[in-house]
């Protein structure tokens, strides 16, 4: 009954390309640091193995942004308006580019995953490999929870907006920045404290979207995703 | 036969009432067409019928079904809206498979139905307004339903486009009940059987249009010769017009002026009887006389 992810992630990537490069330009900046500490450092370091997760996590946040593009977009053209009439309630609408936005989300992971991977097998180290499963886990739940909480913020927000100009990606990408930008600055606080604050920033990001969502039919009333 | 029932239905957005206790009963399959003034409630109407707008008191019923909550009763009606809602970077046949990946259907049958063959592969964006209102109708054809509910679908289109939508609707209009929402007057007779008359967001009168007489109506007759002395008429531009009350009195008139040896080369009925519906104020007993089964 529900539509395919895929053509969602499609459509919305025929859409705009510009924060999608932007998004895998940064998850390469990620990656050259976390291939670096792979190859070159210890474990000891462990505390600048976090910066990576940063970098790893603001790339899969950037990327899935044309999602929300499309959804003012659909919203504006009557594509929402059409869902509504064959019988999907706004939670189906917010869930179905949610789940484009995470679709994307995890490719740019799994490729992210696929880079580390094979510099943990040239490195060889069972220690280093260990931490770096470790960033990619702690990756994943920064990253998905921010972009859950963003993508459902910014479709709300869209929603409510009288003059839809456009998909309102600076502010989407300041508060994807509210997250994650803390995250840069916490590497002089030790692994343990920086590991415990970035887990408490993934899990109240992912907390707010799951209430997001889940009174999304409440807080969102039907006629606001109407051209 | 489909049965669509509207009982006390009031309707709007936020807290703004725009319909006001709406009661009709449609039990034909033919083309009702809803016609009123711009803002006079037509695309709320159609929205909270097709479920997307939930109405602030009332029940609508499809064969008793509630479409408001029945997911079954929903799937038997297709909606399609003032805008065009394809997404405009596919082509016509991308864009049709995407909505049967949603809601199932058959794409080639709405293309065929749609005579959009030659179209298909032509992305949505470069299609003239016209085949762009001609592929988004298809969407709604994806599936066989029994009432369609389309909300000016020739609006913003130039004369023959809007005709063309018009046939096709026509021929697919058979065993079928379609609500076609309208401001065009002549748009109305030329396609609707009945017609559901809106005006300030409460229906003012539901009746077969064959049965809608003009009070007063103006016949232009052209021809070469000065026929102000054989009946009583005016010239006005390329006519006489003649002021009459039915078409019988027309005839008898036409019969007049070619007994005298006249070559009448056209006759045409002026204003459209629909006209003086769509002018005069409704009134609350309109509005109650109005509240008719059909």
């Amino acid at each position: 009954m529900k539509g395919n992810v895929v053509v969602f992630a499609k459509r919305s990537l025929n859409l705009s390309k510009t924060q999608a490069v932007i998004g895998l330009f940064l998850a390469v900046i990620g990656l050259i640091t976390i291939v670096s500490l792979t190859l070159f450092a210890s474990t000891s370091s462990a505390s600048y193995f976090l910066l990576s997760v940063s970098f790893l996590a603001i790339g899969i946040v950037m990327f899935p942004m044309p999602v929300l593009l499309l959804y003012v977009y659909d919203k504006n053209n009557g594509v929402l308006e059409h869902l509504l009439s064959i019988g999907w309630n706004q939670n189906d609408i917010f869930k179905q580019y949610l789940k484009a936005a995470l679709f994307l989300s995890l490719t740019v992971f799994v490729s992210e995953s696929v880079v580390v991977l094979i510099a943990c097998a040239i490195a060889g180290s069972l220690a280093v490999f260990l931490l770096d499963v470790l960033m990619l886990l702690l990756t994943a739940f920064l990253g998905l929870s921010v972009v859950s909480f963003v993508m459902m913020a910014m479709m709300a927000f869209s929603s409510l907006q009288k003059q839809r100009a456009g998909g309102n990606a600076p502010l989407a990408m300041g508060l994807g920045g509210v997250f994650i930008l803390p995250t840069f600055y916490l590497v002089f606080l030790g692994f343990t404290l920086e590991f415990l604050i970035i887990l408490s920033i993934s899990s109240l990001a992912g907390a707010l979207s799951l209430t997001l969502l889940v009174l999304s039919s409440r807080l969102i009333r039907r006629e606001k995703m109407l051209p | 036969m489909p049965t669509l029932e509207l009982n006390g239905v009031s309707s709007g957005y936020n807290k703004q009432v725009v319909l006001h206790d709406i009661d009709f009963k449609l039990q034909e399959p033919s083309i009702y067409v809803v016609l009123g003034p711009n803002g006079a409630g037509k695309t709320t109407l159609f929205r909270t019928i097709a479920g997307i707008l939930e109405p602030f008191s009332g029940t609508i019923l499809l064969d008793g079904q509630n479409t408001t909550v029945s997911a079954q009763a929903r799937a038997r009606m297709g909606y399609s809206s003032q805008y065009n809602a394809m997404p405009e970077e596919m082509t016509v046949y991308q864009a049709l498979k995407f909505y049967s990946g949603i809601e199932g259907g058959d794409p080639e049958k709405a293309i065929e139905l749609l005579d959009l063959d030659q179209l298909k592969d032509k992305r949505f964006s470069d299609l003239s307004q016209g085949q762009k209102k001609r592929a988004a109708i298809a969407k709604v054809f994806l599936k066989e339903r029994d009432l369609y509910l389309l909300d000016e679908p020739t609006a913003n289109l130039d004369p023959l486009a809007s005709k063309e939508i018009r046939d096709i609707i026509s021929k697919l209009s058979k065993d079928k009940m379609i609500l076609y929402s309208s401001h065009n007057l002549y748009e109305a007779t030329d396609i609707g059987t009945y017609l559901i008359l809106i005006k300030n967001g409460s229906v003012t009168m539901l009746d077969r249009i064959s049965n809608i007489k003009a009070k007063n109506y103006r016949v232009g007759i052209k021809t070469a010769t000065d026929i102000t002395g054989i009946v009583d008429a005016k010239r006005e531009g390329d006519y006489y017009v003649l002021r009459v009350t039915s078409p019988e009195e027309a005839g008898l008139a036409l019969k007049k002026i070619v007994e005298k040896g006249v070559l009448v080369t056209e006759m045409r009925q002026l204003d459209n009887p629909l006209q003086e519906l769509f002018e005069t104020p409704s009134t609350g007993e309109e509005q109650e006389a109005t509240k008719n089964e059909r």
